[in-house]
């Protein structure tokens, strides 16, 4: 008894062994990021790629890398950490284990968004400055995702607590009502927008360029700081909303944070790398797992999680059939619907012990 | 101090509140009494600035709910009834939830340990919360709350403890340890309100007595004055005897009467 006591204070996490894991991750994220320029049909091996990025390598090689692998590995990043971020905010805040971006509906409002740019964005490009019209797509899926939020939040709003068992019917019903949209524009998208649309909502990391690329990469880089500056209030949310607001937190104003922060950046990613399930539920849950509870360990080590487990699911698609790519989302989905069920029955055991 | 005039809260129909005065003096522990739906967790609520209704609440000079979550924290100190926290933070942790990052490390550590002390939790420091009983749980709760207090205290503030049924699911040595933690901070010039049950410990432990029924104030004042065996009788609806004992009263229900009307 005793000794079980013991171990158990031993495996603690304590504020060096936490530092530890983080650098342990990062490691982990930094291998799999040079992995990511160096694999693929032509393998560039590290001189080659040095000399690649200081602009002295061989022209193929430059351009292998700076037209394919760098703007996938910069979306890689992009798409990890905003997934990673706001599935932590969004459990967080809900205190509902399984608020996931994709599970509650806001990827959904975001791909309305994004493929009623694709589709009908047509219409109304022309017209539009240069400019504009790259932004046309993440404006969209920021609307969309943000639209959903809202909804998803009001809706599930009962004698002034987010009610968790409604939150997730009601992202049945987003998910649900997202899905017949998008049937209606796929029925009337002539063939280049189809074809446009079937690339994007297979997700994936190598169907955009550079300037989508860096708007997602910069958009979720902007908004960082704010999960960042929430993490004692994530802690507090634990306690309960009336609980976290006698301890002292302006509940509604950082449930309006975390919210909009988690929508702009969730947009801005699923524009450029199309629907990719499973990461914003997968990262928070390993990251808790690793490191305890406190948000402010959390957080950074969801984000390196999140980017981790989206370059890995980047690599695994790439190099299983080269030079064929299959989409992402097959393996975030292999790994994190079996972990979702995972996360279920140990819930409904651990619910049935209580 | 922190009043309350003619404070009315109708919510779905229901008047939760009615036409409700108190007044909170500071140094002063005032108990609150009343059968389950008698309205003193809403008044609590209104109090602590959480709750918005009809009528004046003034703390100090101001209107809680015109004070930010923050400024409040830092005033007043709230124990809600059943406490839970879902996140198995550990007991330390949790205590130190209760303080703003706005103090040092050193004075955050030593807030802790001093709340750990009076709540006889240092042996459970390290310990997962979702590994303890229900008891040393709500005890590791009401640490936070006086870690909050304390805090706020040197921030300005800490002038109020609003604790509802601080007692619950607590054995009889720790119920004194949650009451002595709370006495001490009224000794100190906290104004305490308490939600309790047991009539005999809060005859014991306040200064003045609230007893409250469908949302009314029906006595106010000194627990000797107010706790008569027909008063209690007829807000309990139940056969009651206050008997004089050398420390105090001990409120019972009359037990035999009760069984022999049932």
């Amino acid at each position: 008894m005793i000794a079980a006591v013991l171990r158990k204070s031993a495996w603690r996490p304590t504020a060096s062994r936490q530092a530890l894991i983080l650098a342990a991750l990062a490691a982990v994220t930094l291998s799999l990021m040079l992995a990511e320029l160096m694999l693929g049909p032509v393998p560039i091996g590290g001189t080659r790629l040095w000399a690649a990025l200081i602009g002295q390598g061989e022209p193929l090689d430059a351009s292998i890398l700076w037209q394919i692998r760098l703007p996938r590995l910069t979306l890689g990043l992009a798409v990890g950490m905003a997934l990673a971020l706001s599935g932590t905010a969004l459990q967080g805040m809900l205190r509902n284990p399984l608020a996931d971006p994709g599970l509650i509906g806001i990827t959904a409002g975001a791909s309305i968004g994004a493929v009623s740019a694709i589709v009908l964005g047509g219409l109304v490009a022309p017209e539009l400055p240069a400019l504009a019209q790259g932004a046309l797509l993440p404006l969209a899926a920021f609307l969309g995702s943000t639209i959903a939020m809202a909804c998803v939040f009001t809706l599930s709003r009962r004698g002034g607590e987010t009610s968790v068992a409604l939150l997730i019917l009601i992202g049945i019903a987003i998910n649900t009502i997202a899905g017949a949209l998008l049937g209606v524009l796929v029925y009337v998208a002539d063939d280049q927008a189809l074809r446009d649309l079937t690339f994007w909502s297979m997700g994936g990391l190598g169907h955009t360029g550079w300037p989508v690329v860096w708007m997602a990469l910069g958009i979720t880089l902007a908004v960082t700081p704010v999960f960042w500056f929430q993490a004692r209030g994530l802690d507090l949310f634990q306690l309960g909303e009336r609980q976290a607001f006698h301890a002292g937190l302006d509940v509604e104003r950082s449930k309006r944070r975390l919210a909009l922060a988690a929508a702009l950046c969730v947009g801005a990613v699923t524009a450029a790398a199309g629907p990719i399930g499973f990461i914003g539920l997968v990262a928070p849950h390993l990251a808790r797992l690793l490191i305890g509870h406190g948000h402010r360990w959390v957080l950074p080590a969801a984000a390196l999680l999140g980017i981790s487990l989206v370059l890995a699911a980047d690599l695994a698609v790439r190099l299983t059939i080269p030079p064929q790519e299959p989409p992402i989302g097959i393996a975030t989905s292999l790994i994190g619907g079996p972990f979702f069920l995972w996360l279920l029955t140990r819930r409904s055991r651990s619910l049935s012990h209580a | 101090m922190l009043e309350a005039k003619a404070l009315t809260l109708v919510k779905g129909g229901k008047r939760l509140l009615n036409d409700i005065n108190l007044r909170l003096r500071p140094g002063e522990f005032v108990a609150v009494l009343g059968p389950n739906g008698a309205g003193k967790s809403t008044l609590m609520h209104c109090l602590s600035g959480a709750e918005r209704a009809s009528g004046e609440v003034r703390m100090d000079t101001r209107c809680p709910t015109t004070l930010s979550a923050f400024e409040l924290a830092t005033q007043r100190a709230v124990l809600e009834q059943t406490p839970r926290v879902i996140a198995p933070f550990s007991v330390e942790a949790l205590v130190q939830l209760g303080i703003p990052r706005e103090l040092t490390g050193s004075e955050i550590a030593m807030i802790t340990d001093q709340a750990l002390r009076l709540l006889d939790l240092e042996a459970l420091r390290r310990r997962p919360i979702s590994n303890l009983s229900g008891g040393e749980q709500h005890r590791t709760h009401m640490a936070r709350v006086m870690a909050q207090l304390w805090a706020g205290q040197r921030l300005g503030g800490g002038r109020y403890l609003l604790i509802d049924e601080p007692t619950a699911s607590l054995d009889l040595q720790h119920q004194i340890t949650v009451l002595k933690a709370a006495r001490e901070a009224a000794s100190q010039g906290v104004g305490v309100l308490a939600i309790l049950h047991d009539i005999s410990l809060a005859a014991s432990v306040a200064q003045r007595i609230v007893l409250l029924k469908r949302g009314r104030v029906v006595a106010d004042g000194c627990p000797q004055s107010i706790l008569t065996g027909s008063r209690l009788g007829e807000l309990y609806g139940l056969p009651i005897r206050v008997q004089e004992v050398e420390d105090g009263l001990t409120v019972t229900p009359h037990y035999s009467a009760c069984w022999a009307s049932a």
